[in-house]
């Protein structure tokens, strides 16, 4: 008898070998051997069980045992988007693009993009910029040996590409907005790369929105490459319906003196993985990664960390928050590793945990791994509920049960929204994360999605 | 405005309390005082209603009403208030957040519409300074970083902000120097009126040279064994609590 995950192996191989032509049709031909490579190492490893220490406490049987559509054509849907999606971050002055299941839209208006930056489609770049492309492309993702990834390189058909010239600082947040809309349950792949150079800076914000209650599976691959004294600030707000599941991976490789600042918000979506891999390959690089994920119903947020630490005088910082309703569940897999010649690393890990009922359910396992003998690090978890005293003295003060409980939760998840720039930006997710904890957050206001 | 009668309280299975009766009525500053363990803080937590604890016997009324039934927030809209021995710091919920919350839950309890930003800023300030807190209040998390006056003078202010018929003052003296001392005396007899009623819980004599009580209360092993005025604290703090050990023992 085989089991699910292989049938569902059997089905993906049985996929590329059908639609081998239509995957590479319009890619240069080093995306067929990416491919191939990817699909090689998929063949061997299989579809991560419980058995890998990765994805001890997440099943991919739950998300797998749907039956998903792979739509390997362009975009299915010709709709206007700009009249279903208006994000309603009104003085929020963004460069807005969107992505529609998987592939860049294509009536995007990037228009007063500063000089210096380059935005278009996966696809696009792929011949229009061969160099860069070719130079950068799969260069961390091959590396992996996570199936997820891999299958990855093996099925996207497109995605945001972003190159950032050298000296270039855009002030101006980035917003993308990855939409899925299907009337059939989809698997979505999408492929991202974005390259920073020299000196440069970008903010980004990124949006996942599901339009529609059909089931989505989405797999998406984040490539980013910081060049020396890069800049990045990245916010992510995944908030697809809870029938929905995401596996995304963000692989970063960061150079000398480079800077990032990574936020991820889980609000919604019912199974949500979050691998973050991260190469410190340049002296005093620099990572600061947050995660805040609220979970109830079924729901099961996941996140995932690999923090190589390959050079000296290199600093990361990890906190992941979650904070858990009724049945859900969650899981933290946080590694730092350093290596032997990395001396003079900081590195620091902590994953909290609330839990607030007897069924919701937090894993958590912090981890470092050290070779070298001149540094400092740290890594902690804890798993508790509110704060009894707090709430009694609250309520003491009169602030009604729900309340104090409604003002410690946004206290604890605040300490990581604080660290959102700008300041508006800022405000909007406390906002987000506020309604959110009530309960009452299905959509922003003023806009015709219905994500949950 | 507030009467215990036969009140016997457990904690885990151990009784604390074993009979307490008291009546408080409006305009009185009652003193409790007694030894570490006789019962004094339970008392003031049976009163706020923190869970933990058992009633095991007797009424507790407030108002003419059973004040055992009444939800922690709901005594505090009637009146009540505790001022902490440990006031709870709470990290990243603002003084302005919680006091505005707290406040106009209270409003809204009594029907009144919500205060405006600016009707509570000046509020706050109005109050501040009624009671000497200098401490800046905006941008800064409840209890957290405050010193040990800060902490408790930060009790008064809200006492001053809530404005309760009745507060119970759980060692609101103790970790204060003398000069802290005074200052929160002062700014609890400014609060005094004769329509509120305070209950004062100390180890000792000194706070009640500043707050002078009409009635002192001696709890000893869960039971209230003597009852006088202002001079039975002096009396106490002369003989010490060694005086009730021998008391009792030459009763039994």
């Amino acid at each position: 008898m085989t089991d699910l995950l292989t049938n569902v192996k059997e089905k993906y191989l049985k996929i590329y070998t059908d639609n081998y032509d239509i995957l590479n049709n319009d890619y240069p031909n080093f995306i067929a051997f990416a491919r191939e490579q990817a699909l090689t190492k998929f063949k061997q490893n299989g579809l991560p069980t419980k058995k890998e220490e990765n994805y001890r406490y997440t099943d991919l049987n739950t998300i797998f045992s749907k039956n998903y559509e792979l739509n390997l054509k362009s975009s299915l849907f010709n709709i206007n988007l700009e009249i279903l999606f208006k994000c309603d971050v009104p003085q929020l002055d963004t460069h807005i693009l969107l992505t529609i299941n998987g592939h860049f839209y294509k009536n995007n208006k990037l228009e007063n993009l500063p000089e210096g930056i380059v935005i278009c489609s996966l696809k696009d770049a792929s011949t229009k910029y061969p160099d860069i492309f070719s130079k950068y492309f799969n260069q961390l993702a091959i590396n992996q040996n996570d199936s997820i990834i891999n299958l990855n390189t093996c099925f996207f058909q497109d995605g945001v590409f972003i190159y950032v010239k050298d000296n270039t600082v855009i002030e101006k947040p980035l917003q993308i907005v990855n939409i899925a809309y299907s009337l059939y349950d989809l698997n979505i792949f999408r492929r991202n790369l974005i390259i920073v150079g020299e000196n440069a800076h970008i903010n980004l914000l990124v949006c996942d929105h599901t339009l529609i209650k059909s089931s989505f599976l989405t797999n998406v691959v984040t490539e980013i490459f910081l060049q020396k004294n890069a800049v990045m600030k990245y916010t992510r707000l995944q908030n697809e319906n809870n029938y929905s599941a995401q596996l995304s991976s963000l692989i970063i490789k960061q150079e000398t003196k480079s800077n990032s600042n990574i936020n991820i918000f889980s609000l919604h979506g019912g199974f949500v993985r979050n691998n973050f891999i991260v190469n410190l390959d340049g002296e005093n690089s620099n990572i600061n990664l947050n995660g805040l994920y609220i979970g109830d119903y079924n729901q099961h947020v996941s996140n995932f960390t690999l923090i190589n630490h390959n050079v000296p005088h290199c600093k990361s910082n990890q906190l992941f928050k979650s904070i858990l309703f009724n049945e859900s569940t969650s899981a933290f897999n946080g590694k730092i590793f350093v290596s032997k010649n990395a001396q003079k690393t900081e590195a620091y890990q902590k994953n909290n945990n609330i839990i607030l009922t007897p069924y919701a359910k937090a894993y958590s396992k912090p981890h470092l791994e050290i070779y070298a003998d001149d540094v400092k690090c740290s890594h902690g978890s804890t798993t508790g509920q509110l704060d009894d005293d707090a709430l009694f003295y609250m309520r003491s003060r009169g602030i009604n049960y729900n309340e104090a409980r409604h003002l410690l939760m946004f206290a604890y998840g605040d300490e990581i929204i604080e660290n959102i720039y700008p300041e508006i930006l800022k405000s909007r997710i406390q906002e987000l994360f506020e309604k959110r904890l009530r309960g009452d957050l299905s959509k922003c206001d003023d806009c015709k999605i219905h994500c949950a | 405005m507030l009467k215990i009668e036969n009140l016997v309280v457990s904690v885990d299975g151990k009784k604390i309390l074993k009979g307490i009766n008291l009546e408080i009525k409006k305009g009185e500053v009652h003193a409790i005082m007694g030894p570490n363990g006789s019962g004094k803080s339970t008392l003031a937590m049976v009163l706020a209603g923190k869970d933990g604890y058992t009633i095991e016997e007797g009424k507790i009324t407030f108002m003419g009403e059973n004040l055992l039934t009444l939800s922690p927030e709901e005594r505090s809209y009637k009146g009540l208030f505790l001022g902490f021995q440990y006031p709870v710091e709470i990290p990243g919920v603002s003084m302005v957040n919680f006091l505005k919350t707290a406040l106009n839950q209270h409003r809204k309890y009594n029907n009144l519409p919500p205060l405006s930003a600016s009707e509570f800023l000046k509020l706050m300030h109005e109050k501040k300074e009624l009671v000497g807190l200098q401490t800046t209040l905006t941008n800064r998390s409840v209890n957290e970083g405050f010193s040990g006056g800060e902490k408790k003078k930060n009790e008064i202010f809200q006492m001053a902000m809530l404005q309760p018929k009745l507060a119970i003052l759980d060692e609101t003296d103790s970790g204060l120097d003398i000069d802290a001392l005074k200052i929160v005396a002062n700014g609890v007899n400014k609060l005094r009126n004769s329509d509120n009623a305070i209950i004062v819980i100390t180890h000792y004599q000194r706070l009640l040279d500043y707050i002078v009580p009409d009635f002192v209360h001696i709890l000893y092993k869960g039971k209230i064994v003597k009852t006088g005025d202002k001079y039975l604290a002096l009396e106490l703090e002369q003989k010490g609590y060694e005086w009730l050990h021998s008391e009792e023992t030459l009763k039994s």
